[in-house]
């Protein structure tokens, strides 16, 4: 049956059932409606008359009782009343008679009707005798006994008919309450049979309707997860589910031809992921590889088992970076290697074309092996090792170039798909692999760089150190140069002091020795005859002894002229043969007189003449040949003068030529080596004990060195114990031509020493002093300039002062002295930045610090002092130490410099 | 002794580097001073100064002399560890650490202040001097360390010599002074002494950043033209002692012609200013 049948039905049945319940009740409702009228209608209307007739009789009564009491009231209009009124009740028991067919009640009623005929009699009567004015008559009639019975008797008859009706009215109402009950009952029952009927139909409907649903619904649920093959629903019912089912099935069918399809997209799609992740997860692999190797090693350990080779090796072209040898040059070179000893292929050099790597690089080809041989190549693992089923070898190319080859071995076949994943992944490799290549590339160069730069800076703070240590040092030699200068000038001193004292003891001693030589000599010649000769011979010791205290008088105070200085020297033309003829004069009575040969030659390649100064030259001579007859006993003593060789002048370290030299040999005791430049000190001997067998000061040689010196010249010294001496005085003689004009008397030895020796220049720097420093102050308040130049006067600083800029560019161009300025910056006409511009225009004075006294401690004012020039800035009101800390710091350089 | 780069094949030279390396471990074991990994070539230049000096013709005799004689083990001591420095050197550096980085170190409530290889403390005055102008210096604790004792006294001292006086005020004027720099100072004789007071919350120690651990968490560190003087591997060492030692988002400042040279370090620091060189750490 289909649903509409079914739902007709169903709730067809309980429309009707409906219906019939309705029409029952509405029914019944009318019945009821009837019984109810009836009773209010007949009954009510009955006791209603019932209770009129009653009113009526009482109200006849008490009208005719009050015409009995008040006969004056009696009225035709009155009487009318009262007529009408016994009629109206006369009408009310005929109206009750004519709707009632109940005998008891017409016997009632009509007993009734009597009643009140006669009481309407009896009125009537009462009446026409109140008419007739017969007053007591009336009343006396209408107080007998007979008209009270009257009126009892209507009463009680007409309570009777009310008392019926009321009974007839209650069993009424008791017949409609139960006839009432009934039909709720009925009502009840029809609507539970009518439930019970409604839900027995729908029931079955409903249970016919969704079993066919639950059928459909539950094939369809489960072919919910099963889109490849979903179930198909079974026709059974020829309701409209039929049509559904086999619509699903159709769908069905297409879905499943659909899931097909997709499925086979799906797997398509999942391989060209699985492409792509695998591309993306190698290309994410060499993010922020360092270097070729480490990308090659992480490269190749992937992709190996990706693509499922059981063997695989990473060449890289290398070589051949020149232009010239570029495709000469090249090979490639294992760099990384899969389940391979790369300790065997290291090293490995294979050039482009040769093997099969080779030839892949030239081809930019892959090329497929299968079919391997069985002893081609083994794939090793712990339990043993097999020849791979095939090998693949692939390019990687950049630009065009196989910039490098890949090699690989597995026990399969080369899937397409993994042969389409390398594919892809190597056209990346090129890019990354040159990326990677620069990388590394711009890696060193920048660590190359980095490198450097912080060589470059230790260097520099190596030199800067250096500098440092440079001018500690210097200023180290610094310290001790002025410590030594100090002790030079203290000796000096010392030794100032000592030739004055000298020279002043000398004169002192001269004059009263001199007069004791003279008074000893009187003595000695006796020319008085008065002594005996034992006196005379002391007196000629005593003047032997004094003679030979003057003589050392003499020395010493020659000796500390020479030292000290003041020993002059007056050149001349001076001729040998005068200066060999006054020596032989001197020398010859002695060399006589202690038996010695005494010989003078000159060289005849000398010219006659030099120049010199004779006095002096004769001094040395004389002190050196009479050391030489002092320590000679025997031989001969030999005087030479001759030109030396040119060698010999060379290395006594002569530039002036020609030079004279003048020999004095002798055969004495001679002097030890090491003592040869001992005796050339003064007061020094060979031993302390010759000065007691010789005599002598020991200060002879020391000034004769001194002479020699003083003249440019020097005397050296041989000897050879017991075989005797040579003394050589080495004289340069200046050509005499040269000195034509008057003889010159030269003051200082200066004059002969080669090079003044100037005092060493050094970098560093004593403390800075304030002292003789001059200062510029800019300013227009007479006060500040007052305050300033009183406290810098008493640091010793000379002061210049300018009122305003364009008087202190006028005080710089006079005095271009200044060590420093101090500049005021508010002032008229033209202020302190413009001046300090005005003034590092100047080239001369861009260097020369420039201190801005600011007002304000504004940072722009301080800016602007820089911009304008300014080397530091100090805030008014200066502090005075800090003032004068800051001028040192700033007068510093300038202290050096000059 | 230039092109210290190269190391030539002359046999001569392969012996030197021995033998500078067998002084260095003879140091070491001796005197616990960790110089194996300073910079090759500046060690060379060094130990070769310190023969001249010496008058010493090798360095095997230089060794002899070293493991036997203190003073001039401290004398080389001095030649490996005294460095350049100056106030305010490179201006511009101080300026972007005025700038940049102490408006940051404003915010803290307490700032702690590494300045590694503070030599003879020209540095850490300039520090000082920075930070009480940028009214920082009453929250702030500066340690300043360094390898050679002998630097630390002077730096103790706060005195300078008055000869790189006006450098000084031009660098201290380039770097932004807000002041007069003779506010500062008062000369005697050729020194120029620094107001005591700046020194105040300055402690002064030796550390050697070779051999010796982090020894606080901090918020600036300023390592600046130190590890010039080293190899890269002590470079990477010290670096990774640094990262350990600086609070997240604290601020890191090189010489002007030194970098981030690990590349794992380079990851925790963004770049301030990348001339200054000045790194903040991120993580």
């Amino acid at each position: 049956m289909r649903f509409r049948s079914k739902l007709f039905i169903g709730f067809g049945s309980i429309l009707l059932l409906m219906a019939f319940i309705v029409s029952l009740s509405l029914m019944m409702l009318h019945d009821q409606n009837n019984s109810i009228n009836e009773l209010v209608l007949t009954h009510y209307d009955k006791i209603q008359l019932a209770t009129s007739i009653e009113s009526e009789r009482a109200n006849t009564a008490k009208r005719i009782l009050d015409l009995l009491l008040d006969p004056s009231r009696l009225t035709p209009q009155e009487i009318m009343l009262i007529r009408e009124s016994r009629q109206k009740s006369n009408l009310d028991i005929e109206e009750f008679l004519r709707t009632n067919d109940e005998n008891q009640k017409r016997e009632l009623l009509t007993s009734l009707q009597r009643i009140n005929l006669a009481y309407e009699q009896d009125v009537n009567k009462v009446l026409d005798l109140l008419v007739a004015g017969k007053r007591e008559e009336a009343t006396h009639l209408f107080h007998t006994q007979a008209q009270d019975q009257v009126r009892i008797d209507i009463q009680e008859k007409s309570s009777d008919l009310q008392t019926l009706e009321h009974t007839e009215m209650y069993n009424l109402l008791t017949q409609s309450t139960q006839s009432y009950n009934f039909t709720i009952r009925l009502i009840i029952f029809f609507l539970v049979l009518a439930l019970g009927m409604g839900m027995a139909v729908s029931r079955w409907a409903m249970l016919g309707v969704s079993r066919s649903i639950e059928h459909v619904s539950d094939v369809i649920t489960r072919g919910r997860n099963r889109t490849e093959q979903m179930p198909r629903i079974e026709i059974i019912s020829k309701d409209e589910i039929g049509p559904i089912a086999l619509a699903y099935n159709q769908m069905a069918d297409s879905i499943e031809q659909h899931t097909q399809q997709e499925e086979l997209y799906k797997q398509t799609l999942q391989e060209k992921t699985l492409l792509e992740t695998k591309v993306s997860e190698i290309i994410t692999l060499f993010q922020g590889i360092p270097d070729l190797s480490t990308m090659a090693n992480l490269f190749i350990n992937k992709i190996s088992p990706i693509i499922k080779a059981h063997f695989g090796v990473f060449y890289i072209r290398e070589g051949g970076s020149d232009e010239n040898e570029r495709m000469a040059g090249h090979y490639f070179t294992p760099l990384a290697s899969y389940a391979c000893n790369m300790d065997l292929v290291k090293g490995q050099r294979i050039h482009v074309g040769e093997g099969l790597v080779g030839q892949c690089a030239q081809d930019h080809q892959e090329i497929l092996l299968s079919n391997i041989p069985k002893d081609y190549f083994k794939i090793h693992s712990g339990l043993g090792e097999a020849s791979p089923h095939s090998i693949l070898l692939l390019p990687i190319e950049f630009e065009g170039e196989v910039v490098a080859v890949l090699e690989f071995a597995s026990f399969h076949n080369f899937t397409l798909f993994e042969r389409n994943l390398l594919e892809r992944i190597l056209k990346i490799m090129g890019i990354t692999l040159h990326s990677v290549a620069r990388q590394v590339q711009v890696k060193s160069l920048l660590d190359q760089s980095q490198t450097l730069t912080e060589e470059l800076q230790v260097q520099s703070e190596e030199l800067q150190l250096q500098h440092e240590e440079l001018r500690s040092t210097n200023e180290q030699l610094e310290k001790q140069y002025r410590e030594s200068e100090q002790k030079t000038q203290e000796i000096e001193k010392v030794s100032q002091f000592k030739t004055e004292f000298l020279a002043n003891m000398s004169h002192e001693l001269r004059t009263p020795l001199n007069s004791m030589l003279i008074l000893a000599q009187t003595f000695a010649e006796n020319k008085e005859g008065n002594l005996t000769p034992k006196q005379v011979e002391y007196a000629a010791s005593i003047h032997s002894a004094g003679k030979d205290l003057l003589e050392l008088i003499n020395d010493i105070l020659d000796l500390s002229k020479v030292e000290s200085g003041k020993m002059s020297i007056l050149l001349s033309e001076v001729s040998l043969q005068n200066l060999k003829n006054g020596i032989e004069n001197q020398f010859s009575p002695v060399a006589h007189q202690k038996g010695l040969l005494f010989e003078i030659e000159i060289s005849p390649d000398l010219p006659q003449t030099f120049i010199t100064d004779q006095q002096h030259v004769l001094q040395i001579l004389k002190n050196l040949l009479s050391n030489a007859f002092k320590f000679t006993e025997k031989g001969h003593i030999r005087l030479k003068f001759y030109q030396p060789s040119a060698e010999t002048i060379h290395l006594k370290g002569f530039t002036q030529t020609p030079v004279l030299a003048v020999s004095v040999t002798d055969t004495g005791t001679g002097i030890p080596k090491d003592n040869l430049e001992l005796i050339f000190e003064a007061f020094r001997q060979v031993d302390g004990t010759m000065s007691r067998k010789y005599g002598g000061t020991g200060l002879g040689l020391s000034i004769c060195r001194e002479l020699a010196l003083l003249l440019g010249g020097t005397i050296e010294a041989e000897s050879e114990i017991g075989k005797g001496s040579i003394f050589t005085l080495y004289l340069p003689t200046p050509v005499s031509t040269l000195l034509e004009h008057e003889p010159t008397v030269i003051d200082q030895v200066a004059a002969f020493s080669m090079t003044p020796i100037e005092k060493p220049k050094f970098l560093l720097p004593k403390p800075v002093s304030l002292e003789g420093k001059t200062v510029l102050i800019v300013d227009d308040d007479m006060r500040n300039i007052f305050a300033l130049t009183s406290l810098l006067e008493t640091h010793n600083m000379n002061v210049l002062f300018a009122e305003n800029g364009r008087e202190a560019l006028d005080t710089l161009s006079d005095h271009s002295a200044i060590d420093l300025i101090l500049m005021d910056i508010m002032m008229p006409e033209m202020d302190g930045y413009e001046t300090m511009r005005a003034i590092r225009q100047i080239p001369e004075f861009v260097a020369l610090p420039i201190i801005a006294l600011t007002a304000k401690a504004m940072k722009t004012d301080r800016e602007k002092c820089l911009e304008a020039g300014a080397s530091d800035y100090i805030q008014k009101p200066v502090i005075t130490e800090q003032l004068l800390s800051l001028m040192r710091v700033w007068l510093y350089e300038r202290g050096t410099k000059n | 002794m230039r092109g210290g780069l190269k190391i030539s094949e002359c046999p001569d030279e392969e012996l030197e580097t021995l033998e500078i390396e067998l002084l260095l471990e003879g140091i070491y074991r001796y005197y616990g001073f960790d110089f194996r990994n300073y910079f090759s070539p500046y060690l060379h230049r060094r130990v070769k100064h310190r023969l001249q000096a010496e008058n010493l013709p090798s360095v095997s005799r230089l060794q002899e002399q070293v493991l036997h004689d203190p003073g001039i083990m401290g004398r080389l001591f001095g030649d490996f560890t005294v460095n350049v420095t100056e106030m305010f050197r490179d201006p511009d550096f101080f300026l972007s650490l005025r700038r940049n980085v102490l408006p940051a170190l404003k915010e803290l409530t307490h700032v702690r202040i590494w300045q590694a290889g503070c030599s003879t403390g020209e540095e850490s005055y300039s520090l000082a001097i920075l930070l009480r102008e940028e009214g920082l210096s009453s929250k702030t604790q500066i340690y300043a360390t360094d390898l050679n004792e002998v630097s630390l006294e002077e730096a103790k001292k706060g005195s300078f010599p008055i000869a790189s006086m006006q450098k000084y005020t031009r660098n201290y004027l380039l770097a932004g002074g807000k002041k007069a720099f003779s506010e500062y100072y008062t000369v005697d004789g050729d020194r120029v002494n620094f107001n005591s007071a700046l020194s105040n919350n300055t402690i002064f120690a030796q550390h050697d950043l070779v051999t010796d651990r982090s020894f606080n968490e901090f918020d600036l560190i300023l390592c600046r033209n130190v590890m010039i003087y080293f190899n890269k591997q002590l470079q990477k060492q010290v670096q990774n002692l640094l990262h350990e030692s600086l609070k997240t988002s604290g601020f890191l400042c090189l010489g002007s012609k030194e970098g981030l040279t690990v590349s794992s370090q380079v990851q925790c620091y963004e770049p301030m200013d990348s001339n200054a060189r000045i790194f903040r750490k991120i993580r």
